[in-house]
């Protein structure tokens, strides 16, 4: 058959702005560019609402109001509770994602870059609208990240900060969704020859799985900020029992986003952690298959566990709830497991990553475990918004997510810019780190056994005292921790050691180009015949090291 | 191996700790649920000490040493599905025993002899000891014994202990939680649904309580206490409670004033003459407006007994006095009109 050659199409004119200055960060479509853009907004996203967490410490430290009214007390833990998990934790990842899924499946790019720069930028816009509520009369939302219903309403809540919350937040679940269509476009369609879906690494799957989840999860969130922007504004009736609406449905559409993002946010850290066990241990991911199908497990089964938020509302069937729930615990088992198959008999070494990544898989196993007894509706009738619950997923989104996040920062950092970050502040900033959060989450769950609720500004209960003051301790020892890591790379950009290409080793393709990585990408690229190219690469000519296939299809190198 | 000891001892401490974590249950709910929570802690317990030690094992035995390359395994399939099949049989066998216990805790009695109506309000909480009616003299509806708090009078819930009490919570406008620590036990209080538990308390004493569903401006104070006594004690205190509820407003020697302040008023109960003009005077002690309407009947929908113009909404601090007519005996509404949620009684009674 003939065929037809295509005409290239024309390019445009190269911009003669220094690279890496203002007006190329403004105008690029490199999705390594973006994803800086990504983790800059989102860690600024998280010092602001580190600093509001402090602020809630420093009024909980001692019985009575101190620091301020309760109004206040309630704009802060709202909008804590909102930056963390809106603004910050789904992007922060995604922002990791754009830099290195094309680089780690040898792309040269996303499949739409113009659709990735307004994906950012209608995130940062979100980010801008919300915070602009802190300026409006009356201040932001009050009425906790979950903003349940009928409490939203304009009845209940009349402020125009509330507004402003509600259009930020469906602009940024609008970009979530557009980011999504397109990483997941850009894994199927994009993978360089030889690079099978079961020789993906597993960060890319963690990514895939994630951004799927997001396109399922994310449109109920705006369903549900749609629902209750008519209601406030446009007398809609959605929530309303007076006029056969219901505070209920609120509920539901809104766990039914609202638990997918819990693994929205984690899968992810489970794909950084991945990368960065079988590095330091130098061996191969234990597991590689029981590892992808894990992922599998856990997103399917994060659509079915919801309404185990909703224990005490008397108003759903707790046992289907309650065994689904249950068993996220054995997928999740899985991959602790494997990690610590990795880790046998291997050749460890404690980095700054491979700290944070153990410190995950501790502090993640608490978080599990203690969401086994919240799966189980009679302990969650006792336990259920008390500060039990609190440290629960402060284990899990703290513990996990931050552990993970600076894994990956310590991991990719000499990737990202050529230096490495100093270990010595690496080793400081996770000791510090380390003790800090547990002192700080720890002892909610023993002030969480013994009644104490959330969400409240104020306590009478005296023995709840020396719970609260370790606890703010522990939280201002974190915020040390998180500054010594911004002294860290604020060093290490300037002066750190080069790293070269391959620092540690890595197993995965963006290992096998510069440190940064040019603009294309890659000069040249290896061939693809294991889930560990730039590992095979490193060993070609060693025949004791030949490629071990982990997927099961025909052999695409034989054709 | 010094450093793996020590380890040791820190997840030992961290364990016990935790364990100290107290679930001192009062009723026998919540012994079952406490039963449940040491089943579930003992089963934790273990399993988190296996994996933090198998860790822990890992990171110091297999230090890199060397530039030796170690084995390059990929997995072992006999393990893994040991270790899916088991956590597995382990999560199944605690919804067996978490699903017992919840029947347990649900069961319903067939005719509990004590009902109490819990209704949330931003941002105190009613009682209601449903068909204890209170002695009214004749003519006037007939009224159930009502317990009302406000957030400077939490109120203090009389309740006996060994036998099962039934209690429907509902909320006049968002969502509330009615949780009582000793408990170990919390249900919603919803505006469109009536949610129905028992409980059967087994000690008697003071146990504490507050809204556990965040609810606005001031959650926190949703404070109250549940007194359990015997039977005679109960059934004493029930007498005099009706009998107070009878007369005016119990424990008030100024039962004629009000106040307002934290958009809360300081009492949910007034008292006046039958059939004689009275005043009413009332202190705003806030900037935020309010006022005190008069409704000649249960709620709000009546209609008001000043006009209007003569009940002004008023930022404070100001004081003013209300000039009432002659009213029949009976119980009439009031509320601010700025802040439908602070609302009383007030009790129009000879004597």
């Amino acid at each position: 058959m003939a065929t037809t050659e295509l005409p290239l199409p024309a390019l445009p004119e190269a911009h003669h702005e220094e690279p890496g200055g203002i007006v190329d960060y403004l105008t690029t479509v490199d999705h390594k560019k973006i994803g800086i853009l990504y983790i800059f907004t989102a860690f600024a996203v998280f010092l602001a609402g580190g600093v509001l967490a402090l602020v809630v410490r420093w009024e909980l430290a001692s019985p009575g109001l101190q620091a301020m009214g309760e109004n206040t007390y309630n704009q802060v833990f709202t909008m804590h509770g909102t930056l963390m998990i809106f603004l910050f934790a789904a992007q922060v990842t995604t922002g990791l994602g754009n830099y290195l899924v094309p680089l780690q499946i040898g792309a040269a790019d996303v499949a739409f870059p113009r659709a990735n720069a307004m994906s950012y930028w209608l995130y940062l816009f979100g980010v801008l609208i919300v915070v602009s509520s802190f300026f409006v009369a009356g201040g932001p939302a009050a009425v906790a990240w979950t903003a349940y219903a009928p409490l939203s309403t304009r009845e209940y809540f009349q402020g125009t900060g509330m507004d402003l919350w509600i259009i930020g937040l469906a602009v940024v679940g609008v970009a979530g969704i557009l980011g999504a269509v397109n990483l997941v476009t850009t894994i199927f369609r994009m993978r360089m020859p030889g690079m099978t879906m079961f020789r993906m690494p597993l960060f890319t799957w963690g990514v895939l799985v994630n951004q799927l989840l997001i396109l399922f999860a994310f449109p109920a969130l705006t369903v549900v900020f749609a629902l209750l922007f008519l209601e406030r504004n446009f007398g809609a009736q959605f929530f309303d029992p007076t006029y056969g609406g219901s505070p209920i449905l609120f509920q539901h559409i809104f766990w039914f986003f609202g638990h997918p993002e819990v693994y929205i946010i984690i899968l992810p850290i489970f794909g950084i952690i991945n990368e960065v066990i079988p590095v330091f241990s130098r061996k191969p991911l234990f597991g590689y298959r029981a590892m992808v199908f894990a992922f599998f497990g856990i997103a399917a089964l994060s659509f079915g566990v919801w309404a185990h938020h909703m224990f005490a509302t008397g108003l759903v069937y707790l046992p289907y709830f309650s065994i689904m729930s249950l068993l996220i615990a054995v997928p999740t088992g899985i991959k602790v497991f494997n990690w610590i198959g990795t880790m046998w008999r291997g050749s460890i070494t404690l980095s700054t990553a491979m700290l944070m990544s153990l410190g995950f898989i501790v502090v993640f196993l608490i978080g599990g475990i203690t969401g086994i007894f919240l799966a189980s509706p009679p302990i969650d009738f006792a336990v259920n918004d008390t500060y039990y619950v609190v440290a629960h997923f402060h284990y899990i989104m703290v513990g996990g997510l931050l552990y993970g996040m600076f894994a990956g920062f310590y991991f990719w950092f000499p990737k990202f810019t050529g230096r490495l970050l100093s270990e010595r502040l690496g080793r400081w900033h996770f000791a510090t780190f380390f003790i800090g959060f547990n002192l700080t989450f720890f002892f909610q769950f023993l002030v969480g056994l013994d009644g104490m609720p959330r969400r409240i500004a104020d306590y009478e209960i005296e023995r709840w005292t020396s719970a609260n003051v370790l606890s703010t301790v522990g939280a201002f020892l974190t915020g040390v921790s998180v500054l010594i890591f911004i002294w860290n790379f604020w060093v290490s950009i300037r002066r750190g050691k080069r790293a070269g290409d391959d620092p540690w080793e890595g197993n995965s393709l963006e290992w096998v180009t510069s440190s940064p990585p040019p603009s294309h990408n890659f000069h040249h690229l290896p061939e693809v015949h294991s889930e560990r190219p730039a590992f095979d690469y490193r060993h070609r000519g060693d025949p004791e090291l030949a490629p071990v296939k982990t997927d099961p299809e025909r052999d695409p190198d034989r054709g | 191996m010094r450093r793996a000891r020590l380890i040791g001892i820190v997840l030992v401490a961290v364990l016990v700790l935790a364990g100290c974590g107290s679930l001192t249950p009062v009723t026998e709910e919540g012994v079952e649920i406490r039963d449940l929570y040491n089943i579930l802690f003992v089963a934790a317990a273990i399993i988190f000490v296996l994996v933090e030690a198998a860790i822990v094992f890992a990171v110091v035995r297999y230090r890199r040493r060397n530039d030796m390359l170690p084995p390059q395994f990929h997995g072992n399939n006999l393990l893994e599905v040991v270790w899916t099949v088991v956590p597995l049989l382990i999560v199944a066998g605690l919804f067996v025993v978490s699903w017992g216990v919840l029947n347990r805790v649900e069961a319903k009695a067939d005719d509990p002899r004590v009902t109490v109506n819990v209704l949330g309000f931003q941002w105190q909480w009613q009682f209601t000891y449903q068909g204890e009616r209170v002695p009214l003299p004749a003519g006037q509806p007939p009224e159930d014994l009502t317990i009302k708090g406000t957030i400077a009078k939490p109120p203090v819930v009389y309740l006996p202990v060994g036998e099962p009490i039934r209690f429907n919570t509902q909320a006049q406008d968002v969502i509330h939680s009615f949780y009582v620590r000793e408990f170990l036990f919390k249900r919603d209080a919803f505006p469109d649904h009536t949610n129905t538990f028992d409980i059967t308390i087994t000690e008697p004493g003071d146990y504490g309580g507050q809204c556990t569903e965040y609810c606005g401006l001031a959650h926190q104070a949703m404070r109250f206490t549940i007194r359990a006594v015997d039977r005679p004690e109960y059934e004493r205190w029930l007498a005099k409670a009706k009998k107070e509820a009878a007369s005016g407003c119990p424990d008030d020697p100024n039962p004629r004033s009000i106040a307002a302040k934290d958009i809360a008023f300081n009492k949910d109960c007034l008292a006046g003459p039958v059939n004689r003009p009275f005043e009413i005077e009332f202190e705003n002690q806030e900037a935020v407006p309010h006022n005190v309407a008069f409704f000649e009947g249960k709620d709000a929908s009546a209609p008001r007994v000043l006009p209007q113009d003569e009940t002004p909404v008023f930022p404070g601090p100001e004081t003013k006095t209300y000039q009432l007519p002659a009213l029949k005996a009976g119980a009439y509404y009031f509320h601010c009109d700025a802040h439908p949620g602070m609302s009383g009684k007030l009790n129009v009674r000879s004597g």
